[in-house]
């Protein structure tokens, strides 16, 4: 999910799908960074990214460093959404 | 015969004699068994900090996460890979940033990190795709090891 600035010249990447894989001896984590937006919500962005609302604990556990609270999310705030 | 022609062929199969009834010399012993050397692990295994040997865009890649036909043009509506083959083990964030250019402005793509523990040579694939198709324009897209940039590959997309 692209999440740049809206810029009416350039395009909307807002519907990327991105993924990644390794042949790692062992994949700790993979995850897309996300940089929150006004109006966004943990449950809204697990809905987009997931497709399910309810999601939205698993987002809140991958940012626990930086979000204390579910509800209280920041635009300009960068997060990790676990793929 | 006269008797020095006697003498000298009973000298000769004498000495003839004597040669055939030498007793040969005993084979050499054989070689002791070389010492056993340590085999050095290959240097990819030991603690060979991790780095970045390439990256190498492609539309398609196979189970390895090898690329056939490195690629650096698309088509909107490709799956664009970037396969990133590191060296070196230990543990390792990976990150690839995708971005579009346009008139000297930029809009972030898509940015992915992969957690990895590394133990030798290891081929790491990021990919996009677009729903709708790429925007025909130029991209890139740059790699991270951490937060040092490790390279970045420019790519175009073309309808």
């Amino acid at each position: 999910m692209g999440n740049s600035k809206p810029d009416d010249d350039m395009p909307d990447f807002s519907d990327v799908v991105s993924g990644a894989s390794s042949t790692a001896a062992k994949s700790e984590a993979t995850f897309k960074m996300y940089t929150i937006v006004s109006g966004d919500s943990l449950s809204k962005i697990a809905r987009r990214e997931y497709g399910n609302a309810n999601d939205w604990p698993r987002i809140f556990e991958a940012n626990k460093d930086q979000i204390k609270d579910a509800n209280k999310i920041f635009p300009g705030q960068k997060i990790r959404i676990p793929l | 015969m006269n008797l020095t022609s006697t003498l000298s062929l009973v000298a000769a199969v004498s000495i003839a004699l004597a040669a055939c009834g030498k007793k040969e010399a005993p084979p050499p012993p054989p070689p002791p068994p070389p010492a056993p050397v340590a085999v050095a692990p290959a240097p990819d295994l030991v603690n060979v900090p991790v780095s970045v040997k390439q990256v190498v865009l492609a539309n398609q890649i196979d189970a390895d996460k090898k690329v056939a036909t490195p690629m650096t043009g698309f088509a909107p509506a490709d799956t664009i890979y970037a396969v990133v083959e590191t060296i070196g083990s230990g543990d390792a964030n990976v990150k690839a940033v995708w971005t579009y250019h346009k008139g000297g402005k930029t809009a972030q793509v898509n940015e992915t990190v992969q957690q990895l523990k590394l133990a030798g040579p290891t081929a790491s694939e990021f990919h996009i795709s677009k729903p709708g198709g790429w925007p025909a324009g130029d991209y890139q897209v740059e790699i991270f090891l951490g937060d040092t940039s490790v390279g970045v590959q420019k790519f175009t997309v073309v309808k």
